[in-house]
């Protein structure tokens, strides 16, 4: 126990040195190799994933973007469209009130002249039927000598 | 002779004194620190069981040295 | 009483196996016997551990390999930190072997650290160590520098630290094996069955093991200390 000399305390030494060598060759080196060579696959893969998915990023942006473009045309075909329509629309109406007044005032002259034609009759009527009773009663008094007063008359009536 | 030894051997031991008060000491105070912080447990656990292996060297030194004085004056 | 000192000196007495006949004779004690033993059992196992090693798909013998490795290894470098990270091999090394002499004793061998010569040598190492690692790192006039710091007045007590540091981790190594093993041998006396495996989980199993920790962490200490 309490011995001490020289020999087996280097023996220990020794020993503890082989022991360390052995570890370090036979436990240490390789299991810290294959680790390492893990790791490194393992950031190979993981590199690679990364850049899968930084191609995959760019491509969904591209594909994003045209479909952004894709529905900016969309909206501007659309509203060009519904331009269109409303023009359309417009015109139609438009065209459609012109007609109509047309109508109004076709129907309006129309109405005048008819009522006018209607006045001329009623007038010539009327002038006939003043002739009619004027002879009527000329005709028990002098013809000849009223006939101004058949003029004033028949001036009168045109009046009318 | 023989009693001389014996007793020399038990006031070598005495040492062992220091290292009751030294790790009763650290226990408390490491209670309190985990009475405070009781999320650190591991740690002060960890810190504590350090601190007494190296508190109880000299119970230890006290020990080895008796055992020399019974050995070698034998 | 007279039996059990003389079991007890018998127990501890560390005898010469044989001797090798050169130089005079060199000596073979039984710690070195036993040491040579833990080696092979060290050695053994790990080539029958690290046989065989893949990539991938990997067998449970390689992946308690990987966990043993990787375990230790953290444990190490949690003590010596980034600097000594060229020292973990030997540390580990020594941790290994520790603990391995300490609880050898369970199987019937008597623990090499129960040598005090085996613990003469492995903190003759870790001194050795140190003192080259500061050597290394810092160069000759910064070690030499190391002495006389905080002031010149301090360097008999730094030149005293280079023994007293192995001294304290010998002895402390030896004295803790030794503290277990004689309570272990009279609890034994006391009450032979049931009672000792008890005591013995502790003695020999978390002391063991705490004290081969206690002698890796101090050395790193000590390791980081003269490093800085």
């Amino acid at each position: 126990m309490l011995q001490l000399e020289f020999w087996n305390i280097a023996l220990t030494v020794i020993n503890l040195l082989i022991l360390f060598v052995l570890m370090r060759i036979f436990l240490f080196k390789p299991v810290q190799k294959i680790i390492a060579k893990r790791q490194e696959e393992a950031d190979k893969q993981f590199n690679e994933v990364k850049e899968k998915q930084n191609e995959a990023d760019v491509l969904k942006s591209k594909y994003e973007e045209a479909l952004s473009e894709t529905e900016t045309e969309k909206k501007k075909v659309l509203q060009e469209a519904r331009k269109s329509a409303d023009e359309e629309y417009q015109r139609i109406v438009k065209s459609a009130r012109k007609e109509a007044e047309k109508i109004k005032i076709d129907a309006e002259a129309d109405a005048n002249s008819q009522k006018a034609q209607i006045l001329k009759n009623a007038e010539k009527e009327i002038a006939d039927m003043v002739i009619d009773a004027t002879a009527k009663v000329v005709a028990s008094e002098k013809a000849t000598s009223n006939s101004a007063i058949y003029d004033r008359f028949l001036n009168k009536a045109g009046d009318e | 002779m023989g009693t001389i030894i014996a007793i020399g051997a038990g006031i070598a031991v005495l040492g062992a004194l220091g290292a009751g008060i030294g790790i009763g000491i650290a226990t408390g105070k490491a209670t309190e620190a985990v009475a405070r912080q009781p999320e650190a447990d591991g740690k002060i656990t960890k810190l504590l069981i350090l601190g007494c292996a190296l508190a109880e060297a000299t119970a230890i030194y006290g020990f080895v040295i008796a055992l020399m004085i019974i050995v070698m004056l034998k | 009483m007279d039996n059990l000192a003389d079991t007890l000196i018998e127990e501890l007495n560390c005898e010469t196996v044989f001797t090798i006949p050169i130089f005079g004779g060199i000596p073979v004690s039984e710690a070195v016997v036993v040491t040579w033993i833990i080696m092979g059992v060290l050695v053994l196992a790990s080539i029958i551990l690290t046989r065989n090693l893949k990539v991938r798909n990997i067998s449970k013998r390689q992946a308690v390999a990987e966990t043993i490795v990787t375990k230790l290894t953290g444990i190490v470098e949690g003590m010596v930190g980034e600097e000594g990270k060229s020292y973990v091999g030997y540390l580990t090394t020594v941790l290994v072997f520790i603990g391995f002499s300490n609880i050898i004793g369970l199987f019937g061998f008597k623990s090499p650290t129960k040598d005090m010569r085996v613990t003469i040598a492995l903190a003759l190492m870790s001194i050795i160590l140190v003192e080259a690692a500061g050597i290394y790192h810092k160069g000759i006039k910064g070690w030499l520098h190391k002495f006389i710091e905080p002031i010149a007045i301090v360097a008999p007590i730094n030149i005293l630290e280079v023994v007293t540091k192995p001294l304290s981790l010998c002895m402390r190594l030896f004295g803790n094996v030794i503290g277990a093993f004689v309570i272990m041998e009279l609890i034994k006396t006391i009450m032979p069955v049931g009672l000792p495996v008890v005591f013995s989980l502790y003695f020999d199993l978390f002391d063991g093991l705490l004290q081969a920790y206690v002698f890796v962490f101090l050395t790193s200490l000590y390791l980081g200390e003269a490093m800085e």
